[in-house]
């Protein structure tokens, strides 16, 4: 019987240890807190494809694919919807932009729908007037997290006082891991996939907190029907600027509406910041103005954990055999757990898969090493 | 009655007592469900208080506000369902003063008119309309107009119908006024937040007219009707005979008065009310009702459809299923800390951690009042007259007052003794009743806690979204602690709900 050792209860381990047990693996998760209590409870949930650069294209887009297989047999408790994400051009650079994601995604055979500014007003009637147009992914969704953590969790058997361990890791090499007690957990599998904790783990491994602040309203049905970013959020997202908003507004199905977002790296303070709050507020507000009479019902931060290239960290640890890591998703963690999970199961049973591994390898940070 | 005032309610013209609140006159004119809940349940006003949030509605055109705290006055159109319309977005201002009250309860009248007497710039906020809080709510007693008196002749600026937001850094704090964002600055500040009610799950109990024992309180002092109404009484503790005595004096029938504990438990509180002369003059009102009281006994089930048709209490001699029109159920109050917690003072359990000055953990912080533990008006007034001398640099009436103040935490924890809630009450919720409110969430849902409870707390509102909706805890969260020790003592900013104008406003940092 093979066992498998996954650290971190987030949903990239909750992914990782569902399809590793589908593998075979008897797997046993450990995290200190709460499934799904740190970055995976303060995302939107937001399951999207991002068509650039390629690695993360591939990498959502298969991680999309894997989602709606999933979809059906997901409980009620995950909230899974196709809401769909409607890029928002402000202004004619956008606009283009728009053109050339369209034909990236063709490429790629993803459907998506160039909007103007009529067709915008149509789908999303509290957009504000001016807008020149924007691109549809009607396929993108939305997951409640913390609950698909749990269901991750509950397929792959690793739930309750036997499996999911309420313990720190405090060092891991091949074949073991040590508590911080000093028990000793023995495996054939180890995946390290404990977000910006990964780094007490691995030596070297170089991984930021991008801090970022949420809003959730009270249920306003009706008001907004997909996740609505403005084209600018690329930018942000992708930039290196210390500190940057995007309109980012998400409805949830029962009709509480979600506005972010923000980026700052290296703040990991995760008190509410109120004039990041304010940015964040007045710039989605700026393209869905009646968003100010909506009831704001908490506001909460949560720590991203980005890598100098801004793509994950997937792949076996140098120096460590049968070590895995897992980490340094971002803003891309949900969507990307189900194809990071993929990958993770197909190296560690030595297949090839759907996914080229190469430029998530951990050994393209040359100071990576096995702590 | 004075002229009524029309208003349209779902689109119906309704004439209403313009005096009352808009909670208390809807229910009185028949709208006992002002909400549908996530599954479809009709709900109406609990708290009256405005910590439940059910009797969220739309006013003018404004989403999900709470009727209680909402004159008729004010109000043109109400809508039970949503409707969209634009609003004006509110003003902007600054506010800089030297000492900052919230709460305009006893402590936070005290505390403020001793503050500005002491030559200090007073700023009292509170988010109900009136002064004096839930105990002096619509009250035109000698007392309470004294001290409502002595806060306008020391000059203190009265902001009401306003919420607190969020921190903004030290000495700072965003409020929201129905029309304005207030930042304001200052050197003090002086919580005086109150208590909520202690409500516990029991089957039945989201019924529109099973209202809290205080709700009750509130909605009849907010010109709810009574005259010729049956009104079950259920719960704990001394505020069960004062609501009698309200109700009856409005012309209702109280036909049951239920009090949890036991007989030998009332005795022995009542014996201490001998040593307080004062007390004892307040308790003797209530005779009446006293002779009515059953010990010993407790609601197991609320009885109806849309709404409460009959409360079965479980008494020494077995149930008894009682008609009635109306319910006030409440098992006790519990300090409001969240305001402090959200400014990083200490608790203890739920109580904000105060020292002889009324001084918090955060040297610019005092807490006065039921938020330091719960203790009635009078302790209330002693923590007040404290807290607003010391925030204002005078340590003197903390020496003065030291006696009376230790003899009103004493009567204080004589009343938790007395009227601690007994075990059984944790086993009233059945797997389908409902547990919070807000995103009805069943007690089966909500699995036994593992072993941390804060890590059981935060479990919880993941993974079953429970103390997650509009009252972010504030009554799921004190009846979870209760039935099974959950840590339920987060809290987040924004304080209240408000629209997301008065978040979008940048704070501004040159001051």
């Amino acid at each position: 019987m093979k066992r498998a050792l996954v650290v971190g209860a987030g949903i990239v381990g909750a992914a990782c240890a569902e399809r590793l047990a589908r593998d075979g693996f008897v797997v046993s998760v450990v995290d200190p807190r709460p499934v799904g209590s740190v970055a995976t409870g303060a995302g939107m949930g937001h399951l999207l494809v991002m068509d650039d650069p390629p690695a993360e294209f591939a990498l959502t887009l298969r991680s999309r694919i894997l989602w709606d297989e999933l979809a059906p047999t997901l409980s009620p408790s995950v909230d899974h919807a196709a809401c769909g994400t409607l890029w928002v051009a402000a202004d004619e650079e956008e606009l283009a932009e728009a053109e050339r994601k369209r034909a990236r995604l063709a490429a790629a055979g993803v459907s998506a729908e160039l909007l103007d500014s009529a067709g915008l007003v149509r789908l999303e009637p509290n957009l504000r007037a001016g807008l020149l147009g924007g691109l549809r992914l009607a396929e993108d969704g939305i997951v409640y997290p913390p609950a698909a953590a749990q269901w991750f969790l509950e397929r792959a058997g690793a739930t309750g006082e036997r499996h999911v361990r309420s313990a720190s890791v405090a060092s891991v090499e091949s074949g073991r891991a040590t508590l911080a007690d000093g028990r000793v957990l023995e495996a054939d599998v180890i995946v390290l996939a404990a977000g910006l904790e990964t780094r007490a783990l691995v030596r070297g491994l170089p991984l930021r907190a991008r801090k970022g602040h949420l809003v959730i309203t009270d249920r306003h049905p009706g008001f907004c029907s997909h996740e609505i970013v403005e084209l600018g959020y690329v930018k942000n997202a992708h930039g290196a600027a210390l500190e940057s908003v995007a309109c980012n507004v998400l409805a949830r199905p029962n009709g509480q509406v979600l506005v972010g977002s923000s980026r700052q790296f290296d703040v990991d303070d995760p008190a509410i910041d109120p004039r990041m709050l304010a940015r964040v507020v007045a710039r989605a507000t700026e393209f869905l103005p009646g968003l100010a009479r909506l009831k704001a019902i908490r506001a909460w931060t949560g720590l991203r954990a980005a890598t100098p290239d801004g793509l994950p960290v997937i792949g076996p640890l140098p120096g460590a055999s049968g070590v895995f890591v897992a980490a340094g998703h971002e803003g891309l963690g949900i969507t990307a757990s189900t194809g990071t999970a993929e990958l993770v199961a197909d190296l560690a049973s030595g297949r090839r898969g759907a996914l080229d591994p190469h430029p998530y390898r951990v050994e393209r940070f040359a100071e990576v090493g096995h702590a | 009655m004075p002229e009524p005032r029309r208003i349209v309610v779902d689109g119906h013209a309704v004439e209403l007592d313009p005096r009352a609140s808009l909670a208390s006159a809807l229910v009185s004119s028949g709208v006992h469900a002002l909400r549908r809940s996530v599954r479809g349940e009709p709900r109406g006003p609990v708290c009256g208080m405005g910590s439940c949030y059910e009797c969220r509605i739309t006013i003018d055109g404004v989403e999900h506000e709470r009727a209680c705290l909402r004159g008729v006055a004010g109000c043109s159109t109400v809508g039970t369902s949503a409707e969209t319309r634009h609003v004006e977005p509110r003003s902007v201002r600054s506010l800089v003063c030297d000492v900052l009250v919230i709460g305009a309860g006893p402590a936070g009248l005290a505390a403020a008119a001793s503050a500005a007497r002491r030559g200090k710039r007073t700023v009292l906020v509170d988010e109900n309309e009136g002064l004096g809080g839930q105990i002096w709510r619509a009250d035109r007693g000698v007392e309470s107009e004294r001290r409502r008196d002595d806060v306008r002749a020391a000059g203190v600026e009265l902001l009401v119908g306003t919420s607190v937001v969020m921190p903004l850094g030290e000495r700072r704090l965003r409020l929201a006024a129905r029309d304005a964002t207030i930042d304001a600055r200052f050197e003090a500040l002086v919580l005086a937040t109150g208590a909520t009610e202690l409500l516990l799950p029991f089957p039945g109990w989201t019924l529109p007219n099973v209202f809290g024992l205080g709700g009750l309180q509130a909605l009849a002092k907010g010109g709810l009707e009574l005259a010729g109404k049956r009104v079950v009484l259920a719960g704990s503790g001394p505020l069960l005979l004062a609501v009698a005595a309200i109700v009856e004096a409005r012309g209702a029938r109280v036909v049951a008065l239920a009090e949890q504990a036991s007989r030998a438990n009332v005795n022995r509180f009542g014996l201490a009310l001998t040593t307080r002369p004062a007390k004892l003059l307040q308790a003797l009102g209530y005779a009446r009702s006293i002779a009515a009281l059953r010990t010993d006994a407790w609601p197991v089930e609320a009885v109806g459809g849309e709404r409460l048709r009959a409360l079965v209490l479980r008494t020494p001699r077995g149930n008894a299923t009682i008609g009635c029109d109306y319910a006030g159920v409440g098992f006790g109050l519990v300090p409001n800390g969240r305001l402090a917690a959200v400014l990083g003072c200490a608790l203890d359990g739920r109580r904000v951690r105060v020292d002889a000055l009324q001084r918090a953990t955060v040297p610019w912080i005092f807490a006065a009042g039921e938020c330091t533990g719960v203790g009635g008006k009078d302790k209330a007034l002693v923590e007040g007259a404290i807290a607003g001398a010391s925030a204002a640099g005078d340590p003197e009436p903390a020496q003065k007052l030291a006696r009376a103040r230790t003899r009103e935490l004493a009567f204080a924890e004589r009343i938790e003794r007395a009227f601690a809630p007994r075990a059984e009450l944790r086993a009233l919720a059945r797997p389908d009743t409902i547990v919070c409110r807000c995103e009805d969430v069943t007690r089966a849902e909500i699995a036994q806690p593992g072993t941390s409870p804060d890590d059981a707390w935060r479990s919880t509102k993941l993974q079953t979204r429970a103390g997650m909706g509009a009252c972010q805890g504030r009554v799921c969260g004190p009846a979870l602690e209760f039935l099974d020790g959950r840590a339920a003592r987060d809290a987040r900013p924004p304080l209240a709900p408000v629209t997301l104008d008065a978040l979008a406003v940048m704070p501004d940092e040159s001051r």
